[in-house]
């Protein structure tokens, strides 16, 4: 019996040693840091990007103390229900599967998703960086790959195909550049940043599939937060509203990403 | 210097070098250019993800230790309903993917508890799935010392201090020592899980690191040779341990 009590004490000090009640007056802020130039890190670990800085913007305009809390893209829409997160500001795209599970704000951010194809296979169907969707989609037996949880997936799927679901964004790419797989979907800032790792394995594809809509999403029913976010987004216009400070502090970044355009790539629908 | 430690050491130089020649051809024969130093600038995130890594291998080793003894306690227990229960749970963690167990632990069980603390959590789900491994580790080595030593040990008018300090300690921990070591790489091995968590050891490091370099090949043959780096001294300092305590 005093084992049973000793193993039980042990189990409960785990548990009350680890039970924090998250304040209030902290806003639990979710991303996934892995997402360059939108959600990273800088060399010491420190969360820093253009969605870091909206989310810092929204505290201000809130008043209330922010705190980023990295969290598995997958893993973001299970932390909101839980009461982990608070809001989630994650280019999250807003989409109908989604909205089934949180409530998302009017979107801030519109991302293009362009394609990332294999070079040979590109040559081989005559496919260049200024061919059209129509194109790629016309061609049979194509080998998409998607990630996990994202659009890269639900994308192709609405046209009917088959995807191979990867994990993680470096194997996506990785099958790409090898030839295990043709093509990949995704936001702009990925996409270039496979093909400048793999600039002779790969082409980029800029005609967009489609313009994603990216809003900030909340727990089910959180409509006092929302309110909140929908009347700070409606801000983002003004003159030297946020969009004028991020464009400030992120064209030349973006630009130098992307090769093509800065900030208005991701404003403009 | 004897001739066959002399053979030994030359013998175990060329075994090095071949598996070093293999995984140079393989980087040789890579695609795209083959270059670490783009991971330069994160060396600071690296060595968190190394320290943290080691330390979340330390708790994790301590925790099984303690709870795993415990849980052989209960399954030599005189109560038939303790021993069905270790029974029952050991089964269930032995069918368990570590991966699935850390999920649950964070997003299930914790919140259930009002606790969001996930680094925590993922920590415990590491040790409740080494608990079982660590119990039969025990079990093997208690069961070692036979019923006529008790009875040597009695007849020599040992005391308790005595028992343990010459006879029972030294010959445990002689048979100890290898599995709970083979346990140990399970656990820093195992810890690269708690990356699904976004807690900073070392595989979540390169993976970060690679999300701003995308040198993914670079990154994991980096990876690679840092776990080596931490288990393979490990693994010499247990045979060294064994060689000290040994007979």
């Amino acid at each position: 019996m005093k084992k049973v009590l000793l193993s039980l004490s042990v189990i409960a000090f785990v548990f009350v040693l680890s039970a924090c009640k998250n304040s209030d007056d902290v806003l639990r802020v979710g991303m996934d840091l892995r997402y360059p130039p939108f959600e990273t890190v800088d060399t010491d670990n420190n969360p820093e990007g253009i969605s870091v800085d909206i989310a810092l913007a929204f505290g201000e305009f809130l008043g209330r103390e922010v705190e980023i809390v990295n969290t598995d893209f997958g893993a973001i829409i299970p932390a909101l229900d839980s009461g982990e997160l608070d809001i989630a500001i994650a280019s999250m795209s807003i989409t109908e599967e989604r909205e089934k599970e949180v409530d998302f704000s009017n979107p801030y951010f519109y991302f293009k998703i362009i394609s990332l194809v294999n070079a040979d296979f590109a040559a081989t169907n005559g496919i260049t960086e200024d061919s059209t969707i129509e194109e790629i989609l016309a061609i049979e037996s194509t080998r998409y790959v998607g990630i996990a949880t994202q659009v890269s997936v639900t994308i192709p799927e609405s046209y009917g195909k088959t995807v191979t679901e990867a994990t993680e964004l470096s194997t996506a790419i990785e099958s790409v550049a090898q030839g295990t797989a043709d093509i990949l979907l995704m936001s702009a800032n990925p996409v270039v940043n496979g093909y400048n790792a793999n600039p002779d394995d790969t082409i980029v594809l800029w005609d967009a599939f489609v313009s994603s809509p990216i809003g900030m999403a909340v727990k089910e029913g959180n409509s006092e937060l929302l309110e909140q976010a929908n009347d700070f987004i409606a801000t983002f216009d003004d003159e030297d509203g946020l969009y004028d400070t991020l464009a400030t502090d992120w064209d030349a970044i973006i630009l130098e990403n992307l090769g093509r355009y800065g900030l208005e790539f991701y404003i403009n629908e | 210097m004897n001739s066959t430690s002399t053979s030994n050491i030359i013998s175990y130089l060329l075994a090095v070098l071949t598996v070093a020649a293999f995984v140079a051809t393989v980087v040789l024969l890579q695609s795209s250019s083959f270059d670490i130093s783009s991971f330069e600038p994160y060396q600071n995130l690296i060595t968190t993800g190394i320290y943290n890594t080691i330390l979340v291998s330390i708790i994790t080793l301590l925790g099984s230790l303690i709870l795993g003894f415990i849980f052989y306690l209960l399954s030599v227990s005189k109560v038939k309903y303790l021993v069905a229960l270790t029974d029952v749970f050991t089964e269930i963690i032995y069918g368990t993917p570590l991966l699935v167990l850390i999920i649950v632990m964070a997003f299930l069980i914790g919140p259930a508890f009002n606790n969001y603390n996930r680094n925590l959590l993922g920590i415990t789900g590491l040790i409740v799935y080494m608990t079982p491994y660590m119990k039969n580790v025990y079990k093997s080595a208690i069961a070692s010392i036979g019923e006529e030593q008790y009875l040597a040990m009695d007849l020599f008018g040992f005391t308790s201090y005595q028992k343990y300090r010459y006879i029972i300690i030294p010959q445990v921990v002689r048979i100890l020592m290898p599995p709970m070591m083979n346990n140990f790489s399970l656990i820093i091995k195992g810890s690269a899980l708690l990356n699904v968590l976004s807690y900073t050891e070392l595989f979540y490091a390169i993976r970060v690191a690679q999300s701003k370099t995308f040198a993914f090949v670079e990154g994991y043959v980096l990876m690679w040779v840092l776990y080596l780096l931490i288990t393979i001294p490990l693994s010499q300092f247990t045979k060294w341990i064994e060689r000290k305590w040994a007979l």
